[in-house]
């Protein structure tokens, strides 16, 4: 489909258009954040303290000895400031791009994640096991661990034996040992279950009590703690689809498993799963501020929307602003991303827009 | 004559070991076909003449296995290649068309880009073909199936065309490697009557030009004559009749042949008499199935509904006989037994 025609089908909706807009919006902002913020020299400095200029309300004009020192923006302090004199605006901008591109790369990551062993569970389901697949998954997983408590030479060590299990699988006699009282199919979903059986929050939370605390850490952790929803999504679709005569035919005419399962099957699983993802970007958004809030988020002075909201928390009655302000912002790109999302649906399925 | 795919003996089964004592699904098949010939295979629903296309093609349903035989496609048994053999033959050497147009092409990708597909999963042989060539084969192949704009097609979702033009689409596809065998299941059921004639013409003049053999499944042994140089008749996974097709059909041998000749709507004969094959079978009651079901392996499986069925038809099952006097033609059943 043309980019064009998938923008004129946008424009239709105009719920749509307008989170699209909105989001866009938000994603300029937290880009300009990054070279207004950023340096040894930033335009906006989001962690300069004045302690004389503490809790001013939104649009309140900065003192001379403070335009003296520093330029503001119309010499006022656009959203205020908060308990140490700190320009909430600039800590705003600088939140913005960490805000969202854990939203964005965790989901990434959950729904890689969840595609695939939602893919492998589906098509290969009724599949029994192979001893040598499970035990290749083993060592993975071991390997996994180990290089996570830094333990790196021999998880990688594990990792290449696992990868060389996979490869000569063919060429052995032990390929043909398979494991019949589970098939691959519950085997996944018992996993995927037991996944789900720990309240994410808690499991992040204890995850990010063990690796040190920083934006890329707790992007992988919320990612890896979420992949569950997709996985099953993409599982459900997939059980319905591998029946279906066009998946039979693109058998017959010899394309790989491979080619089937991302070229024929997932752009028609790909619905649901999209906006189950785009739930998950705010939802991943409101984990992260979570985190933030409770003070085991992105380390400070780096602003979080979460942890800007974290701090205002105390002065909820002398200055609301300071809990107002990122409360909504992060309310309005979950907002505009859903709108987005809902929209995205339809725009991608080619059945609905002849 | 030299065969091009020849079926030895084939037995399907259920794979489960409780239900072994149900019949085959397939049993004791033996299919033969030549170079540049077309063959029909013919029979009710059930009769297993689905499963035998798939299992020439390797892919058969999880619940169902081979117990014995060979498929001998240009002198290699298909039963013995592993995955990745079957899929180099697969769309390449043999390719098969569904029944079903409506869902037999992926509805979320372009026609252009399913046929493309064709061609990149085959590129390891040694014609390979650059994009813009693929491009220009791919509206060549449309025009052969006779779709109109075939440039402007390639863009199509399917949902944008007709039945019809579906079914030419997926010949399109099967054609598109010029394959050796061609296996088309029931390809126009799903289609009404003069569409129907269309899409037979359209494989038929293709297979002539392109010189590739074709197997043609279906129920309907009225299609017959339009496309099938020999056919075979299926009951109950056993072939019951073969023999050129325009022979068969002008002069059946075998009750079930006569009974399915008799089936096809002819405006000219009674209702009455045309029903009268299956209608008045007197035997067709639960008692006789069972019978049957028990022992299993003797006696002819169409004897409870046949018309003319002796005392000899329930104690043993005859082999299928050559008929002296006919060239080619075999017949399974004890009346025409010397």
């Amino acid at each position: 489909m043309k980019i064009s025609e998938g923008l004129r089908l946008i424009r239709g909706d105009w719920v749509g258009f307008l989170g699209l807009c909105l989001f866009l919006c938000f994603l300029g902002v937290s880009i300009l954040g990054i070279f207004l913020t950023g340096g040894p020299n930033p335009t906006l400095d989001p962690r300069k303290v004045r302690l004389h200029e503490k809790l001013k309300p939104p649009m309140a004009k900065a003192s001379s000895e403070t335009l003296a020192k520093e330029h503001l923006p119309f010499g006022r302090f656009i959203l205020g400031t908060d308990d140490l004199g700190r320009d909430v605006f600039a800590r705003m901008l600088q939140g913005a791009y960490v805000s969202m591109s854990v939203g964005f790369v965790s989901v990434g990551i959950s729904v890689l994640i969840g595609i695939i062993i939602g893919g492998i569970s589906g098509y290969y389901g009724d599949r029994n096991i192979g001893l040598i697949n499970l035990i290749a998954i083993l060592l993975l997983a071991v390997g996994f661990i180990l290089i996570s408590t830094s333990q790196i030479t021999l998880g990688l060590f594990l990792f290449l034996v696992a990868a060389l299990f996979l490869i000569f699988r063919k060429t052995k006699r032990l390929s043909q040992i398979e494991i019949g009282f589970i098939d691959v199919d519950s085997f996944i979903m018992r996993i995927v279950d037991i996944m789900l059986c720990f309240p994410s929050f808690f499991l992040i939370l204890t995850v990010v009590a063990i690796v040190p605390p920083s934006i890329y850490n707790i992007m992988i952790v919320i990612g890896l703690t979420s992949w569950m929803g997709t996985a099953r999504f993409v599982r459900a679709e997939f059980l319905a689809l591998r029946e279906l005569d066009f998946v039979k035919a693109a058998k017959l005419l010899g394309l790989s498993d491979m080619k089937i399962i991302f070229v024929h099957m997932l752009p028609n699983a790909i619905g649901p799963v999209l906006v189950s993802a785009t739930l998950g970007v705010a939802s991943a958004i409101l984990v992260e501020a979570g985190l933030s809030f409770l003070g085991l988020g992105v380390p400070p002075p780096h602003a979080t929307w979460g942890n800007i909201l974290a701090d205002g928390k105390n002065y909820l009655f002398d200055a609301p602003w300071l809990t107002f302000i990122p409360g909504f912002s992060i309310m309005l790109v979950v907002l505009s991303f859903n709108l987005f999302g809902e929209t995205l649906r339809d725009v991608v399925n080619p059945k609905l827009n002849a | 004559m030299k065969g091009l795919l020849d079926i030895k003996s084939l037995s399907i089964g259920l794979a489960s070991e409780r239900v072994r004592e149900r019949p085959f699904v397939v049993r004791d098949l033996n299919l033969k076909i030549s170079k540049a010939e077309s063959v029909c295979l013919v029979g009710e629903s059930g009769c297993g003449k689905s499963v035998t296309a798939i299992s020439i093609m390797g892919l058969l349903p999880k619940g169902l296995t081979i117990l014995n035989g060979q498929i001998f496609f240009e002198e290699t048994d298909l039963l013995s290649l592993g995955e990745k053999e079957l899929r180099r033959i697969r769309g390449s050497e043999i390719s098969m068309i569904f029944q079903e147009p409506m869902s037999s092409l992926n509805p979320v990708l372009t026609i252009g880009q399913q046929l493309k597909e064709v061609f990149l999963a085959h590129r390891d042989g040694e014609d390979t073909f650059g994009k813009r060539e693929i491009e220009d084969r791919c509206v060549e192949l449309l025009k052969d199936v006779g779709l109109p704009h075939p440039k402007e097609q390639l863009k199509a979702y399917p949902h944008m065309l007709s039945g019809g033009q579906r079914q030419r689409v997926m010949i399109a596809m099967a054609m598109a490697l010029s394959p050796k065998l061609i296996i088309a299941d029931e390809p126009t059921t799903a289609l009404d009557v003069t569409v129907q004639l269309q899409i037979l013409r359209l494989l038929k003049r293709l297979q002539k030009a392109k010189e590739c053999s074709l197997l043609f499944i279906t129920h309907d042994l009225s299609l017959v004559p339009h496309v099938g140089d020999r056919i075979y008749v299926m009951y109950k996974g056993r072939i019951m009749e073969e023999g050129p097709s325009k022979d068969v059909v002008l002069n059946p041998f075998h009750p079930y042949t006569k009974a399915l000749l008799s089936a096809i709507v002819d405006p000219e004969s009674p209702k009455a008499q045309r029903l009268a094959f299956f209608k008045e079978s007197p035997r067709l009651n639960l008692n006789t199935l069972n019978h049957t079901f028990e022992k299993k392996g003797c006696g002819c499986g169409y004897a409870e509904r046949c018309l003319s069925v002796q005392s000899k038809c329930w104690e043993s099952e005859p082999e299928l006989l050559d008929l002296l006097d006919l060239k080619g033609r075999r017949v399974r059943c004890w009346l025409y037994a010397v």
